[in-house]
């Protein structure tokens, strides 16, 4: 497929606590299990397109922010594949697989965290390009000042430590370093959740520029609904590590499948409604360590059958480029309402 | 007529420091009638906490409240001793923080701490002490209260802490509860549940609420009236439907304009430009005004409450209805 940039297929990732040589010892002597693992994401796999926008949305401890690693390559994956434009990245030799990361930047959520607080505007900018080869020294000078320009601040600050900016500004300092190795894909970990909203709106303008130039796609991790419905193409729902539904945006807000997705829609305090009561599912997210048998949702589900509790659902068609894990919507009959009363 | 339960007058909470002079709250006037949830929106250091403080007295050094005066059921708060205030705290206003740790003890068990916060207010047995307790949590959304009960609450989940948190403040039936981003931390499924049991429970004993948060979209599904908090002042205030359909101050409308919305998906969003002032180095006049798109020189004077209806009051020398 042409059109695919990146895609991940059945991507795993399970966390195991380190033990130390001590520990191992104690644990076999006193004849202790060995330590428990966490699966944070089991058989991930998603496509992005080009010049697409891809929201990732769950709520805390679903993976999300995991995936997101895996896929800019900060973090091994323990099973699956990606590809970048067809090529299987993990079975490149080292050059090559760091030459293709260079083409996925990722932006985090903390600014100030991210920017190392005792260098320059200028330096924390032309720094990866000029160790990637991209500019020569000499052209540096030109290069932060039109990266600047770029990302809506006064090319002027290029001297200045990131202490002396607003958070938004320093946000708009973490776009432009990414942007400065001219990669093709963005990945965004909740890169406004910690913006206040007329500043949110900035970056969100920052973002939604970029796309219309066309040359970068992204992969938009949030956990605000309306952030994504905006912004973004399509959007995959995380629920304890493992996709329940995928969908573009106007058919995935407008007819929900998985419960889940329904409840989330529902559950979101929107401007509009006024003063309203919730109608809230019951019960918190389960634990990653001991996740629920069958359809981790059940417990939660208010349409929950004895299927859902024996046997794992899988991620099935149920509309044009619409999938969804669930199995009361692939069942002869349909148990669930499919329009989201408004 | 309802009755008054706070009424705040131009109160002034000052912070002086090397780098200046700071009004934290700058003659902020807000009333909460009985059985009402006022809503008080504002971006990071509006001073929308700090009122919550103020209120509770808890401003500490270098901070103080210079002027005005709070009145709880016509008690003048500023003027009543400590011990007063200890008494007042907790028992008829009590306060819900972002972080349920900053009211619950690490190393106190939770029931340890319900018992004690009701037999600090009245005389009760330990036994109907805990019976309070247990139908509380149970009130609160919290399965299995009596294990709950037994445990620390690091062994608890944020949005379980949270709830007890909620429950210990809502033991003592208080008239007036301020609560502080109690949601911000949650997920959105674990907020809509709080929200739930929080309504449930203020309506059934007709509480008042200072519902404090930086989200429009949290602050319309619970507030009566809304006030808009810019740099230390509340720049809006009216009915939240009002408010929120036809805002009047230039700060309200960008605020509302910021936010993404159904019917403008996929376009760029209007943004206020710029960022919030400093509170050491403010304007003079207007603090808005340097962001403000329909501003003109008269706004380098500071623009006086105008009282726009009998409901609506607002800070801006050029208010206008707008639709949002």
């Amino acid at each position: 497929m042409t059109d695919s940039i990146l895609e991940a297929v059945q991507i795993s990732r399970t966390f195991t606590a380190q033990e130390d040589f001590t520990g191992k010892i104690v644990r076999s002597v006193l004849r202790q299990p060995k330590p428990r693992s966490l699966q944070a994401l089991c058989d991930v796999s998603l496509t992005l397109k080009t010049g697409e926008v891809l929201g990732v949305v769950g709520e805390s401890g679903c993976g999300k922010s995991t995936l997101g690693r895996i896929l800019a390559g900060i973090l091994p994956a323990s099973a699956g594949h990606l590809r970048f434009c067809g090529q299987p990245i993990f079975d490149m030799d080292s050059i090559t697989r760091a030459q293709t990361f260079l083409k996925i930047q990722m932006i985090f959520q903390d600014p100030m965290s991210s920017l190392n607080p005792r260098k320059r505007v200028a330096d924390l900018i032309s720094e990866a390009p000029t160790v990637h080869g991209l500019i020569s020294p000499h052209e540096q000078a030109s290069f932060v000042n039109d990266a600047l320009i770029r990302v809506g601040l006064d090319p002027n600050s290029h001297s200045r430590f990131p202490h002396q900016f607003s958070g938004g500004q320093r946000q708009r300092i973490n776009i432009a370093r990414a942007l400065a190795v001219n990669p093709e894909i963005l990945i965004c970990d909740e890169s406004v959740a910690a913006l206040d909203v007329s500043i949110q709106a900035q970056i969100l303008n920052v973002f939604m520029q970029l796309k219309a130039e066309g040359n970068l796609s992204f992969i938009f991790i949030s956990h605000d609904l309306g952030v994504v419905e905006h912004l973004c193409d399509r959007v995959a729902i995380l629920y304890l590590g493992r996709i329940v539904e995928i969908g573009t945006v106007e058919t995935l807000f407008k007819a929900p499948k998985h419960p889940y997705t329904q409840a989330l829609l529902q559950e979101i305090p929107r401007i509009g409604t006024g003063k309203r009561r919730f109608n809230p599912i019951r019960g918190e997210i389960p634990s990653p360590l001991s996740p629920p048998s069958g359809c981790a949702f059940h417990p939660r589900c208010p349409h929950a059958t004895t299927q859902c509790v024996r046997q794992m659902p899988g991620l099935r068609e149920v509309g044009q480029e619409h999938l969804a894990a669930c199995h009361l919507v692939h069942g002869t009959v349909s148990h669930l309402p499919t329009e989201l009363s408004k | 007529m309802r009755k008054l339960v706070l009424d705040i007058q131009n109160l002034t909470t000052r912070f002086e420091s090397a780098e200046g002079i700071a009004n934290a709250l700058d003659s902020l006037s807000l009333e909460i009638y009985e059985g009402e949830v006022v809503g008080l929106v504002g971006e990071s250091g509006s001073g929308k906490s700090m009122t919550g403080y103020s209120i509770m007295g808890l401003v500490e050094h270098p901070g103080s409240i210079v002027g005005g005066s709070i009145h709880y059921r016509g008690q003048d708060l500023r003027l009543l001793g400590p011990e007063q205030i200890r008494s007042l705290r907790g028992d008829r206003i009590a306060m819900i923080f972002q972080d349920p740790m900053m009211s619950l003890n690490p190393v106190l068990r939770v029931d340890t701490q319900l018992v004690e916060t009701l037999k600090a207010h009245r005389s009760i047995q330990k036994k109907e002490a805990l019976q309070r307790a247990i139908e509380l949590l149970q009130a609160m959304g919290i399965p299995s209260p009596e294990i709950r009960l037994r445990q620390y609450p690091h062994e608890l989940s944020g949005g379980m802490r949270q709830r007890i948190a909620i429950a210990i403040a809502l033991l003592l039936e208080p008239d007036l509860i301020i609560a502080d981003e109690p949601t911000t931390a949650l997920d959105v499924t674990i907020q809509a549940q709080i929200i739930h049991e929080f309504q449930t429970l203020i309506e059934d004993r007709g509480t008042s609420v200072l519902w404090i948060t930086h989200d429009l979209a949290v602050a319309s599904t619970m507030a009566d009236r809304l006030a808009i908090m810019y740099a230390g002042q509340i720049v809006e205030q009216g009915p939240a439907e009002d408010i929120l359909a036809r805002p009047m101050h230039p700060y309200t409308q960008g605020l509302l304009r910021s936010i993404p919305s159904r019917n403008i998906r996929g376009k760029p969003l209007q943004q206020i430009p710029g960022s919030a002032p400093s509170l050491t180095r403010l304007p003079s006049g207007c603090a808005f005004a340097p962001r403000c798109d329909q501003a003109t020189p008269l706004c380098e004077l500071t623009p006086p409450l105008k009282q726009i209806t009998a409901i609506r009051s607002a800070r801006c020398h050029h208010p206008r209805e707008i639709d949002a």
